[in-house]
């Protein structure tokens, strides 16, 4: 449903993404993994046009190149960005409605995002600001599920994290995956995200270095010494 | 009694300060950018409301068109000037906006000239004269019905930054750009809203003051002066404290004009900026813990 071909993203003369192509499928989790500086925010923020970016990107068959952030959110690509984003100031449930400005109903997907998170729930007229860390992930990505997205992007979810979260984030991945929701997840956490992915991609300087199937990558001891410093 | 007077006194003035610092907050809260043209901006759409005065003789009309030439000000210079110039730094826009200052300043001198001309109030009746005990309380009728519109507007403004779908984007959209991006806010267009708003309000000060600053070129330069210092008072992260950091300002300056002498309001007002800014540099009604970034 999402393909991209030849993507390149450059800030003034130093190019970030150079020219790399990838899918991601209905009801897949694809996952890019790459170290710092590999290319794997500004290949999501590429394609959602926050950044300028050359090349061809394919949704559901239509081209949606060089459309604004704006038009890509309208159709459905919804990124969780790194470092969360979300609005310190305003309220858990303000957050929640903010998510939903350009697609999505508030009234019946919170439902499925207080299922998800019921802590989000019960903090509804906090300030978010106020939320511990874990909390403001899973906030940030009720804000994103709360827009029903054709496709979720998500930029490394489990960042500055303690373990138990991390494994509750990707447990709720797991459960979104059984809903259908196509996933694009932007990790270095590697076992983690390849455990629950169906393919990979490799990011290494802003180029493809690897691809493949997930579970197969997590089997190959060359490609784990190699890519994923295992 | 004459802290009583000076305190009612300085109540309509202390308004238009929180309303002008209102203005400032909300354009540099959204967009980060301190607009040194706040004053000259609202000035020229009072120069255009005193066409139209002159013209129709009519001072709602005026009041009108004062606050439509801001809402486009607030557009065109949005759109043409602080849009192409988002990603320079921020003390380079202060340069931008001093620029902007100037030309505006030029331009009404070429219209208009540098005279000075009256203004009418808005509401012309007799003072409400309270008698006391030990004395008497005068309010002009006409700083009253000021007071009454100043609140009312900024009343309106924070109902609509509360409760809005549109409000709650714009305060989203100050606190985090690329959150407000992924969420599916237009900024440009966000951006272009409180521009127009903000200037509104500085031209709907402009009419409102200008009969007792009279409308030249520079009517509105102190007033920009002291919605700077309203904002720094209150706090800039929190509206409402940059009302009523307004309010205290117009106070405060009556009290030194009445009690110190009239020649130092302007000093002691400036002292009092430094003062809050080594003692309590995030303003007095800013909250202490502003969360997590």
């Amino acid at each position: 449903m999402l393909e991209v071909q030849n993507l390149e993203v450059n800030y003034g003369p130093i190019k970030a993404v150079k020219g790399i192509s990838f899918s991601v499928s209905k009801g897949e989790i694809v996952t890019i993994l790459g170290s710092n500086g590999a290319g794997k925010t500004s290949t999501l923020f590429g394609i959602l046009n926050i950044v300028k970016s050359k090349g061809k990107v394919l949704f559901n068959g239509e081209d949606v190149s060089n459309k604004n952030t704006v038009y890509m959110v309208k159709k459905g690509i919804v990124l969780c960005p790194e470092n969360r984003r979300i609005f310190p100031g305003l309220t858990v449930e303000e957050n929640l409605k903010m998510g939903t400005y350009l697609r999505g109903n508030y009234q019946k997907n919170s439902k499925y995002v207080y299922d998800l998170f019921p802590i989000l729930k019960e903090r509804g007229k906090q300030k978010a600001g106020s939320l511990s860390g874990g909390e403001q992930q899973m906030l940030a990505l009720g804000r994103a599920l709360i827009a029903s997205p054709d496709l979720l992007m998500l930029d490394e979810p489990s960042l500055g994290l303690a373990p138990i979260i991390i494994d509750e984030i990707f447990g709720v991945l797991k459960i979104l995956k059984e809903d259908g929701i196509p996933i694009l997840l932007v990790e270095q956490n590697a076992i983690k995200s390849l455990k629950i992915s169906d393919r990979a991609y490799v990011l290494e300087n802003g180029k493809i270095a690897y691809s493949g199937n997930a579970s197969e990558m997590l089997k190959d001891e060359k490609v784990k010494k190699a890519y994923l410093g295992m | 009694m004459q802290i009583l007077q000076g305190i009612i006194s300085g109540i309509p003035q202390g308004a238009l300060y929180g309303l002008t610092a209102f203005g400032i907050a909300l354009i540099f809260k959204t967009t980060g950018v301190l607009n040194f043209a706040h004053g000259n901006s609202g000035m020229l759409a009072t120069y255009v409301g005193l066409s139209v005065y002159l013209l129709t003789q009519n001072i709602i009309f005026s009041i009108i068109a004062a606050v439509i030439t801001g809402l486009l000000v607030g557009l065109v210079v949005e759109r043409f000037l602080m849009r192409p110039l988002k990603n320079i730094s921020s003390g380079a826009m202060l340069i931008v906006t001093l620029g902007l200052l100037m030309v505006i300043e030029g331009i009404v001198m070429v219209i208009w000239g540098v005279d000075y001309h009256r203004f009418p109030e808005i509401y012309m009746a007799a003072p409400i004269i309270l008698f006391l005990e030990n004395g008497v309380l005068v309010m002009p009728s006409n700083d009253i019905a000021i007071t009454i519109i100043s609140l009312a507007v900024m009343l309106a403004l924070a109902l609509f930054l509360r409760y809005t779908k549109l409000g709650i984007a714009i305060r989203a959209r100050s606190e985090d750009e690329i959150g407000a991006l992924v969420c599916g806010i237009d900024i440009n267009n966000v951006d272009t809203i409180v521009w127009s708003v903000g200037i509104a309000t500085i031209a709907l000060v402009g009419v409102l003051a200008a009969p007792k600053t009279y409308i030249h070129p520079s009517m509105l330069i102190n007033m920009q002066l002291y919605g700077i210092t309203a904002g720094v008072l209150g706090g800039f992260s929190n509206l409402f404290g940059v009302i009523l950091g307004g309010l205290i300002l117009g106070i405060l300056e009556k009290l030194v004009g009445v009690f110190i002498s009239p020649d130092y309001q302007l000093s002691i007002i400036l002292i009092l900026i430094i003062l809050v800014l080594l003692f309590k540099p995030s303003g007095l009604f800013a909250k202490e813990f502003e969360g997590r970034a």
